[in-house]
C-alpha cells in the first residue's frame, strides 16, 4: 500500500516538474525558434519522400465521397485521389502513395510526429491550428460550411427551432466547438450527443437518437444520400461557420508547402483552362498560350523551382485529371451523390478556386 | 434408453417442485428466445459478410500477395499435424474438427483458389500427422519444437516481406495489415513478448536488490493502475516525442508497445503468484545440491513455476486477444476497426448488426478454444498428481 | 577468504544496482529531454495553464453545472464524476447479478446451471468493446423512435405535452423520480437522528453479542431501525418531503424525472454483463472452495440451513472471493474508459475531447494517468481494509 501511495506522489511530482518547466515558457521561446529552423533543414520532407519512393498521406477510412475503403482494401474518394495527384506531381506515378487511416483525434499528432507527409482529412484551416499546432495549411481544396441536417417532418426550419433538441456531432472536429459557441451565443439549450466516428453517428441519427446532426455541408450531403430514405431529410439554409478544408503539412518546411500548394493550384489551373486528362496531350502539342506552355513544362522550368521534374503538372493532370474531373468523379451525378459545386468551381464561373499565375 | 432419459430428467430437471417450475419457465423463454433469434437470422441479409470477407480477414493486404498468408497457414497446419502425433489421447475429437473444418469450408461458395487452399490446409494436417508418426520417429519432438520456435519470426517475414516491388516477397507496409490478420499478429506478439517482459519484472520484484525491486514494483503498479487505453495513447501521442528526432516508429509498433507493456505487468503478477505457490523446500533442496542462485533459478525453480501457472497463463491469453480490439480506438483497422470501415460503405450501411455478430463469433471461437485448452491442461495436470 | 568473497559480492551488487539506477535515470532523462525539445520545437512547452481557460465545448451528461464558458479543469472534473458514478453503480449491480449467476452456476437444476455456464462463457470470450458496440448499435438504437416511445402510465400534462411514468425510446429512459420538496430538510434531520440511534443500537448489540457469545445480525438490525424511523418520519411530517417528478414530452426530449441516455444505458448494461460474468466465476470458486466437511459439521452442530450459509459458508467463501473481487472492481473503473467508443462522456472521453481542442497531449495524459492511479489506490485501500477485517485472525 505504501508503495502505491509513493507512486501517486511520484506521478504528481512529475506533473509538478512539468508545470514548473512551463513557467519558463517565455524565456525559452527564442531558443525554440532557432531549433525549428535547424530541424526543418535537417529533415526536408521532399528528400524523405524521394528517398522513400512513395508518399504517405493521412486520410479517413470511412468518409464516403471524401475517402473510404472498398471491399478490396483500396482507398477511394476525392481526398484519396488528391493524394494520388500530389504523388503524380512529386514522383510521376499516382500509385506511389500509401494511405494511413486516421481518426480526427490523432490526425494532427500523426503529421507532427512525421508519420505522414500530408494530411488530407477534411481538416479545417483555423488560426489556432495554424499557429498552436505548428502546422501549415495549403490553399483550401474544398470550401465548406457547417450546418444542420434534420428530418423534414421535424418542423425545424431555423437554428432557433433547435431549442431543447438533441444534436449529434463528431467529437474532435471544429463542428463541436462551433456548435457549442453558436448555441451559447443564441442562448439556446441543447443536448450534445458525441460520437467518435461518423458511422456510429450516422446509424444513431437515422434511428432517431437525435433531432439534428451538425457538420460540414458537404459531409452531411454525402451522408444524406446514403440514408435509407434521403427524401426524409433536409439541410438548414443557415450556415454557421466557414470551413475551408485544406491540406495540412508540417510548419517550417516551406519547400514542401510550396509543392503541395502549387500542385493544388495546378489542378485549379487545369480546370480553368479546360485542360483535362483526355485532351492534355493535344493541348500540349497545340497550345500557343505562354502560361499553358509554362504549366505543361514546355517553356520555363517551373518544376525544377519546386525541386520537381518539369513535367510535374503534366503528369498530375494526365494521370489523375483536373480539379473538375476529380470533383465530378466523386461528388458529381455519376457518383450518386450529386453535390452541387457551390463555391468549389473556378473563379471564372463564379466560384472561389483561383490559381495564382503560373509564371 | 427412453427410461434413462426420463430418470436423468427427473434427477436433474424436476427433482423438486420448485425446480420443475423453474425448468418449465426457463424452457419456455429459451425456446422463445431461440425462435426469435433464428427468425432474425433468416430475416436479414448476410451478403455483407462474404462480400467483405477479404477485408475482415486481412484488411487492405494486397490481393496478389494473399498467397503468403495461405502459405503461413499451410506451414502452421503442417506443424500442428506433427504436434498431434506427439500428443496422447483425449484430443482426437479436436483434431478431427480442425481437419474437417477447412474441408467443409472448402465446399462452401468460395472462389476456386480459396477452395484449393482450404483443402490443402486439411491435407497438410494429415500429412504432418502421418510424417510425425511414421517418418520422423523420435525426431518428431525436436522438429516440432524447432518448427514452432521458427514459426513466429517466419510469420513476420512472410507478412512483412523484404524485397522490392518486383522481388520474391515484396514489402507490405504495416498500414495495409488489417482485420483478423492484424488482430492475430498483435495477439501473438503480445503473448510472447509480454511473457518475457513479465518474467523479468516478476524476477525483479522478488529480487533482493533494492533498486531493481522498487523499479519493478513501480512499473508493475503504475501500469496496473491505469486503463490500457491510456497506455495506447501514451504510445500513440507521447512516444514519438520522447524518442530522438531521427527515430520514428510506426504506429503499429507503438500500439504494440503499449499492449505488451500493459500485459507484461499483469503477467508479472501471475508469475509472482507461481513463485509464491512454490514450496520453500525447493529452494532449500537446490541450495543443498550446491547450485548457485542462477542455476537453481533456471534449473529448479523456473521450470516448476512455469508449469504451475500454465493454466493461468493460457487463460490470460484470452484477455490479450480480446484487448487487441482496443487498437481500433486509435484508428488501426483491426477486426473492430474494419467493422466500422465496412459500415461506412454506402452499400452495407445498415448491416452493422450482422458484422458485429460475425466479429463476436470470431472472437468467441478464438478465446473459447484458448480457455478450453487452458482447462484441459489444468485437468491433465491435476491428473498427474 | 569467506569474508572477502562476501565483500566482493556486496560491492558487485551495489555497483550493479547503481549502474542500473543510472541507466534508468539516463533513459528517463533523455526521453524527457527529447519530449521537451520536441514540444519546444512546436512552440508548445508543457504548461497546465490551459486548465483554467474556457473549454468552449458542451458535455452531454454532467452532475455539476457545466456550460460553454466553463474551464477545462471543470470539464475534467465532470468526466471524472461521470466515471466514478457509473463505476459505483456498475459495481453495485454487477455484484448482485454476479452473485445470482454464481449461485445459478452451482444449482442442482441442469438447465439453470448450464444457462449460467453458457452466459459466463459467451460473455467472457467476447471483447468488452464488441459487447458495448453491440448493446449500443443492436439494442439501444433499435428501441422505438422518440415519437413512438414506449410510455407507461401516460397522461396529458398541464403544459400541453405528454406525461408518463416511464418513457423508453432510443434516446434513453426517463422515469418518474422523487424530487425534494418543502419538507425535505426536516426529513433529513429525522434521518440523521435515526442513523445516530442505529449506531448506538448497533454498538449495544455488538457488546451484547460479545457478552453472550451469540452472533446477532448487527448491520441488519441497525438498518431496519433506520428504515423504520425514517418511514415513520415520512408519514408524520405534514409536508411531504419529496414529490414525484414525472417526465413530460413537450418538445424534442422528455423533461423532468430521472433520465438515462442510451449511451449511459449501453455502457451500464455492457459493463454489468461483462463484470457480472467475472464476479459469478469468482463467487462460484469461493463457494466451491469451502470444504464440504464444514457444511456437514455445521449441520451436525444443529445449525439451520440459513445459519449454515450465513455463519459458516459465506464468511469462508468471502475470504476466498475478496482478492479476485478486488481486481474485478478495479477493472470496472478502468473499463469505463471504453465509453469513449459509444460517446459516453467519461473521464477518458472528456480528456480525448480536450486533447483535440487544446492539443495538450502530454499534460492531459499525465493528468488522466494520475487520476486513474489515484482511483485504483482508493479502491484497493477500501478493499484491503475490508479484506483484512474478514481474514482469519491467525493466532
Amino acid at each position: 500500500m505504501k508503495q502505491r501511495i509513493m507512486l501517486v506522489l511520484l506521478t504528481l511530482l512529475a506533473a509538478a516538474s512539468i508545470i514548473s518547466c512551463g513557467g519558463k515558457e517565455q524565456a525559452a521561446a527564442p531558443v525554440a525558434e532557432t531549433q525549428v529552423v535547424e530541424r526543418s533543414n535537417s529533415t526536408a520532407t521532399l528528400d524523405t519522400v524521394m528517398d522513400r519512393g512513395y508518399l504517405i498521406v493521412g486520410v479517413n477510412a470511412s468518409n464516403p465521397g471524401f475517402s473510404y475503403l472498398d471491399p478490396d482494401g483500396n482507398y477511394l474518394g476525392f481526398e484519396a485521389d488528391m493524394g494520388r495527384s500530389i504523388a503524380a506531381a512529386v514522383l510521376g506515378d499516382p500509385e506511389k502513395v500509401q494511405f494511413r487511416p486516421l481518426t480526427s483525434k490523432e490526425r494532427f499528432a500523426a503529421l507532427q510526429s512525421g508519420e505522414i507527409d500530408l494530411l488530407i482529412r477534411t481538416a479545417t484551416h483555423t488560426m489556432t491550428r495554424d499557429t498552436d499546432l505548428s502546422l501549415d495549411f495549403s490553399a483550401p481544396y474544398y470550401y465548406d460550411g457547417q450546418t444542420f441536417m434534420v428530418r423534414k417532418d421535424s418542423g425545424i426550419k431555423t437554428i432557433a427551432d433547435l431549442e431543447g433538441a438533441a444534436i449529434c456531432v463528431l467529437t474532435g472536429s471544429t463542428s463541436e466547438g462551433n456548435l457549442s459557441d453558436i448555441m451559447a451565443s443564441r442562448n439556446l439549450t441543447y443536448k450534445p450527443v458525441l460520437f467518435e466516428n461518423l458511422d456510429e453517428l450516422m446509424g444513431a441519427f437515422e434511428k432517431g437518437r437525435a433531432d439534428a446532426w451538425t457538420g460540414d455541408r458537404s459531409g452531411l450531403m454525402t451522408r444524406m444520400r446514403n440514408t435509407a430514405d434521403p427524401s426524409a431529410y433536409t439541410l438548414l439554409d443557415e450556415t454557421i461557420s466557414k470551413e475551408p478544408l485544406a491540406i495540412g503539412v508540417r510548419h517550417g518546411d516551406d519547400q514542401w508547402g510550396d509543392i503541395v500548394n502549387w500542385s493544388l493550384y495546378g489542378l485549379f489551373f487545369a480546370e480553368e483552362h479546360g485542360i483535362t486528362s483526355a485532351n492534355i496531350d493535344s493541348i500540349k502539342s497545340s497550345t500557343e498560350k505562354p502560361e499553358e506552355q509554362a504549366f505543361l513544362g514546355m517553356r520555363s522550368e517551373l518544376g525544377s523551382k519546386l525541386g520537381l521534374s518539369n513535367d510535374w503538372a503534366y503528369n498530375m493532370v494526365k494521370k489523375t485529371g483536373n480539379y473538375g474531373e476529380l470533383f465530378d468523379k466523386h461528388f458529381g451525378p455519376e457518383s450518386g451523390l450529386s453535390i452541387p459545386r457551390g463555391f468549389n468551381k473556378p473563379w471564372t464561373g463564379g466560384g472561389l478556386l483561383y490559381s495564382p499565375p503560373f509564371r | 434408453m427412453n427410461s434413462k432419459i426420463i430418470i436423468w430428467a427427473k434427477n436433474n430437471l424436476f427433482n423438486t417442485w420448485y425446480n420443475a417450475v423453474i425448468t418449465l419457465f426457463l424452457s419456455y423463454f429459451l425456446t422463445k428466445a431461440v425462435r426469435s433469434m433464428v427468425q432474425w437470422i433468416f430475416s436479414v441479409s448476410w451478403v455483407v459478410i462474404p462480400r467483405n470477407l477479404k477485408l475482415i480477414l486481412t484488411g487492405a493486404y494486397p490481393v496478389d500477395q494473399l498467397w503468403r498468408i495461405w502459405f503461413i497457414l499451410l506451414v502452421g497446419t503442417f506443424l500442428a499435424g506433427i504436434s498431434y502425433s506427439l500428443l496422447k489421447k483425449g484430443i482426437r475429437g479436436t483434431v478431427l474438427v480442425l481437419i474437417l473444418v477447412p474441408a467443409l469450408l472448402a465446399s462452401l461458395g468460395f472462389s476456386h483458389v480459396s477452395r484449393m487452399y482450404l483443402l490443402s490446409l486439411s491435407i497438410c494436417q494429415v500429412v504432418g500427422y502421418l510424417s510425425g508418426k511414421y517418418l520422423f520417429g523420435g525426431k518428431a519432438v525436436i522438429i516440432a519444437a524447432v518448427g514452432w520456435v521458427i514459426f513466429v519470426p517466419f510469420i513476420y517475414v512472410m507478412v512483412n516481406g523484404f524485397t522490392g516491388p518486383e522481388g520474391f516477397l515484396p514489402l507490405v507496409r504495416t498500414n495495409l495489415w488489417g482485420g483478423l490478420l492484424l488482430s492475430m499478429i498483435i495477439s501473438i506478439t503480445s503473448i510472447i513478448l509480454s511473457f518475457v517482459l513479465g518474467l523479468f519484472l516478476a524476477l525483479g520484484r522478488r529480487s533482493e536488490l533494492i533498486v531493481i525491486r522498487y523499479f519493478s514494483i513501480g512499473v508493475i503498479e503504475i501500469i496496473r493502475g491505469v486503463p490500457l487505453i491510456t497506455l495506447l495513447f501514451l504510445g500513440y501521442l507521447i512516444l514519438p516525442l520522447a524518442l530522438p528526432a531521427n527515430i520514428t516508429i510506426g504506429v503499429l509498433l507503438r500500439a504494440m508497445a503499449g499492449i505488451v507493456l500493459f500485459h507484461a505487468a499483469y503477467m508479472a503478477e501471475n508469475i509472482r503468484g507461481g513463485f509464491q505457490g512454490l514450496s520453500k523446500t525447493q529452494y532449500e533442496a537446490a541450495y543443498a545440491m550446491n547450485f548457485n542462485k542462477f542455476q537453481s533459478m533456471v534449473l529448479i525453480i523456473l521450470p516448476q513455476v512455469i508449469k504451475n501457472i500454465i493454466p493461468v497463463l493460457v487463460n490470460s491469453f484470452t484477455g490479450m486477444v480480446k484487448d487487441t480490439s482496443l487498437i481500433s480506438i486509435i484508428g488501426l483497422l483491426d477486426l473492430v476497426g474494419i467493422s466500422t470501415a465496412i459500415a461506412a460503405n454506402p452499400e452495407f450501411m445498415s448491416d452493422s448488426q450482422q458484422v458485429l455478430l460475425f466479429l463476436s463469433l470470431i472472437y468467441f471461437i478464438l478465446c473459447f478454444s484458448i480457455s478450453r485448452t487452458s482447462r484441459k491442461i489444468e485437468a491433465s495436470m491435476n491428473y498427474d498428481k | 577468504m569467506q569474508l572477502t568473497k562476501l565483500n566482493d559480492d556486496r560491492v558487485l551488487r551495489t555497483a550493479g544496482q547503481f549502474l542500473f539506477a543510472l541507466l534508468v535515470i539516463f533513459i528517463v532523462a533523455s526521453m524527457y529531454g527529447n519530449t521537451i525539445t520536441a514540444l519546444t520545437n512546436r512552440g508548445m512547452l508543457p504548461s497546465f495553464k490551459f486548465l483554467s481557460l474556457a473549454a468552449g465545448i458542451d458535455i452531454g451528461e454532467h452532475i455539476i453545472p457545466f456550460d460553454n464558458s466553463s474551464s477545462n479543469f471543470r470539464a475534467i472534473i465532470v468526466g471524472l464524476l461521470n466515471t466514478i458514478t457509473i463505476s459505483f453503480i456498475v459495481i453495485l449491480f454487477s455484484t448482485f447479478l454476479g452473485l445470482f449467476i454464481g449461485l445459478c452456476r452451482i444449482s442442482k437444476n441442469w438447465l439453470v446451471k448450464n444457462i449460467a455456464l453458457a452466459y459466463i462463457e459467451v460473455i467472457r470470450n467476447v471483447p468488452l468493446l464488441v459487447l458495448l458496440l453491440f448493446w449500443y448499435r443492436a439494442v439501444f438504437m433499435e428501441m422505438p423512435h422518440i415519437k413512438k416511445a414506449l410510455i407507461l402510465g401516460s397522461f396529458q400534462s398541464s403544459t400541453g405535452g405528454k406525461g408518463g411514468t416511464l418513457f423508453l425510446s432510443n434516446r434513453g429512459l426517463s422515469i418518474a423520480w422523487l424530487k425534494p420538496a418543502e419538507g425535505w430538510t426536516l426529513f433529513l434531520y429525522i434521518v440523521a437522528v435515526a442513523v445516530l440511534l442505529a449506531v448506538v443500537f448497533g454498538l449495544y448489540l455488538r457488546a451484547y453479542g460479545k457478552k453472550t457469545g451469540r452472533k446477532p445480525m448487527v448491520f441488519l438490525w441497525s438498518l431496519s431501525l433506520v428504515v423504520f424511523i425514517s418511514a415513520l418520519g415520512w408519514i408524520i411530517l405534514p409536508d411531504s418531503p419529496m414529490v414525484m417528478d414525472y417526465p413530460t414530452l413537450n418538445g424534442f426530449n422528455p423533461v423532468g424525472g430521472l433520465s438515462i441516455s442510451s449511451e449511459w444505458g449501453s455502457l451500464f448494461s455492457g459493463l454489468i454483463l461483462y463484470t457480472s460474468a467475472y464476479i459469478a466465476e469468482a463467487i462460484r470458486a469461493g463457494i466451491q472452495g469451502v470444504d464440504k466437511g464444514q457444511v456437514e459439521a455445521a449441520h451436525s452442530l444443529g445449525l439451520s440451513n440459513f445459519q449454515t450459509i450465513r455463519l459458516v459458508v459465506l464468511p469462508q467463501a468471502l475470504r476466498i472471493t475478496i482478492p479476485p473481487l478486488t481486481s474485478i472492481y478495479l477493472g470496472v473503473a478502468k473499463n469505463t474508459s471504453l465509453g469513449v467508443a459509444i460517446g459516453f462522456p467519461d473521464l477518458f472521453s472528456v480528456i480525448g475531447t480536450l486533447l483535440n481542442q487544446t492539443g495538450r497531449a502530454l499534460e492531459l495524459i499525465l493528468v488522466v494517468m494520475t487520476i486513474y492511479l489515484g482511483l485504483s489506490l482508493i479502491t484497493s485501500l477500501i478493499m484491503n481494509i475490508y479484506n483484512s477485517k474478514i481474514q482469519l485472525e491467525e493466532k
